[in-house]
C-alpha cells in the first residue's frame, strides 16, 4: 500500500494510541479509503483517537464502580432489591452480560442473596414477592430512549409502590444529566462526550456534521428492516465512540454507523471496524 | 531487537534533530503499524520521544545507544562478512601464489595414472 505523509502520520499516530486496531488494519484502511476527501479522513482518524473500546482491565474495574454503588450507595437493601436487566424479549443482550458480570462484584462486597431478573417483564412478579427497589443495569445508556420507555412500562404495571434507580457501564454524559433532571437516578461511571457535538463547537461542527452526514449517504439506506436514518449519528442521536467488543461484548448501536453498518449504498458489503449483532440486521 | 529497529536507532542517533515517522517510510518501507509498535516499545522504555510526528533520542537513549554501540554493519546479510575460520595471511597484490597441494580438494586435482600430477591450477 503506497500511503502520504499526511495518512502515514495520522495512522501512526492512531496505531500509537489505539492497540486494538493492529489487529483490524484492512478493515481501517477500507474505511479511511471510503472516505476519500481530506476532510472526512480527518473527522474519522479524530473520532477513533478519542474511541473508547473497552479492555478488560477497564471494564472490569467499571464492573468493580458499579458494585460499589449498587452496595454501598445506592441506598437500596439486599432484601428488598432486585437486580433488573433490561431484556425485553428472549434474544440475549447486553444488559443481560452486565447482570451476570455485575452480580460476582456485589457478592464479593457481601450482598450474597441478591435477586437478580434477567427478563425485564419478569420484575412485576419479583415485586409481588417484594422486591420493591428495582435497580436497572445495562451496559450502555446513549440517547436514554430505551430506558425512559422501560421505567414508563414499570410504572404502568407495577401495581403499588416502588423504587427504581439505575446504573450502567457507560454512557452520554449529556444524556445521563438530562436522565437524572427528569428524576431518573443513573449511576454511571464511565460518562462520555458526544463524539462530533461534544468536540467541535461553531462552524467546526456543522462542517464535521455535514462530513459525517455526507459520509452517511454513502452507506445503504436500509437493511433488511433496519433503516440507516434511525442509526444516524447512532440510536437517538447519540454520537457514542465507544464499544465493549475488547471484553465479548457487542457495540451499542448508539455508535456511529460509518463503525458498523454493514452496507455501502450499492449494496456492497463492508468489512466494517466494528461488529453490531443485532436481530434483523 | 530488529534489524529495523536498529536501522531507527542508529538514524536516530545521527540525527540532529530527530527524524520524522514518514522517513523511517521511505528509507525502510516501515509500515505505520510497525512504527507505532516501535515507537510505544522505546517510549515506554524511555529511549526516544514521539511529538509532532517526530521521533527523537532522549538523553537516555543517547547514552544507551552510545554504550552499547549496535553493530549495524554498513551492508547487511551473512554473505557480506567473512568468516574468521576462511582468513589467512593477507599476501600482496599480484605476488606469486602456489598452493600446498595436500591441502587442495581432490576434486579440482586430476592425479595422472603416471603418477604425475595435473592440476586445473596454472604454474605461475
Amino acid at each position: 500500500m503506497k500511503i502520504g505523509k499526511e495518512d502515514y502520520h495520522k495512522y501512526t499516530n492512531l496505531y500509537t494510541k489505539q492497540n486494538w486496531l493492529l489487529q483490524k488494519k484492512d478493515e481501517l484502511a477500507e474505511l479511511i479509503e471510503f472516505c476519500g476527501d481530506r476532510e472526512s479522513k480527518d473527522l474519522i482518524f479524530a473520532l477513533l483517537e478519542r474511541f473508547h473500546y473497552l479492555q478488560p482491565e477497564t471494564y472490569n474495574f467499571l464492573l468493580n464502580e458499579m458494585s460499589e454503588y449498587i452496595v454501598d450507595h445506592s441506598g437500596f437493601s439486599q432484601d428488598s432489591t432486585q437486580l433488573l436487566s433490561l431484556t425485553f424479549d428472549d434474544e440475549t443482550d447486553s444488559s443481560q452480560k452486565i447482570l451476570y458480570e455485575v452480580r460476582s462484584y456485589v457478592n464479593k462486597r457481601g450482598w450474597t442473596k441478591l435477586k437478580t431478573v434477567n427478563l425485564f417483564k419478569e420484575s412485576i412478579t419479583n415485586f409481588q414477592k417484594g422486591k420493591t427497589q428495582i435497580l436497572i443495569v445495562d451496559e450502555f445508556v446513549g440517547s436514554g430512549k430505551t430506558l425512559r420507555g422501560r421505567i414508563r412500562f414499570l410504572r404502568k404495571h407495577i401495581p403499588g409502590k416502588f423504587e427504581v434507580k439505575c446504573c450502567f457501564v457507560a454512557g452520554i454524559k449529556e444524556e445521563i444529566e438530562k436522565l437524572n433532571e427528569e428524576g431518573i437516578s443513573v449511576f454511571c461511571p464511565m460518562a462520555l462526550e458526544k463524539g462530533v457535538s461534544g468536540f467541535y463547537k461553531g462552524e467546526e461542527l456543522t462542517q464535521a456534521e455535514n462530513l459525517m452526514l455526507n459520509l452517511e449517504l454513502r452507506l445503504a439506506q436500509n437493511i433488511n428492516k433496519k433503516d440507516l436514518y434511525t442509526y444516524s449519528f447512532g440510536y437517538g442521536g447519540a454520537e457514542a465512540i465507544y464499544s465493549l467488543e475488547g471484553c465479548n461484548g457487542n457495540t451499542p448501536n448508539s455508535v456511529f454507523p460509518i463503525f458498523w453498518w454493514l452496507e455501502d449504498i450499492q449494496k456492497k458489503i463492508r468489512r466494517t471496524l466494528l461488529t453490531r449483532i443485532e436481530t434483523g440486521f | 531487537m530488529t534489524r529495523f529497529e536498529k536501522s531507527i536507532l542508529k538514524d536516530l542517533y545521527e540525527s540532529v534533530a530527530g527524524l520524522y515517522a514518514f522517513t523511517f517510510y521511505t528509507r525502510y518501507k516501515v509500515a505505520p503499524d510497525e512504527i507505532s509498535l516501535f515507537i510505544t516499545k522505546y517510549t515506554k522504555k524511555g529511549v526516544i520521544n514521539y511529538e509532532g510526528d517526530k521521533l527523537t533520542l532522549t538523553a537516555e537513549g543517547r547514552n544507551i545507544i552510545l554504550k552499547q554501540l549496535f553493530s549495524i554493519k554498513a551492508s547487511g546479510g551473512k554473505f557480506s562478512t567473512i568468516p574468521s575460520e576462511f582468513k589467512i595471511q593477507k599476501i600482496e597484490i599480484n605476488s606469486p601464489y602456489l598452493p600446498n597441494i595436500n591441502n587442495v580438494s581432490a576434486e579440482i586435482l586430476k592425479k595422472k595414472e603416471e603418477g604425475g600430477i595435473e592440476t586445473s591450477i596454472k604454474e605461475v
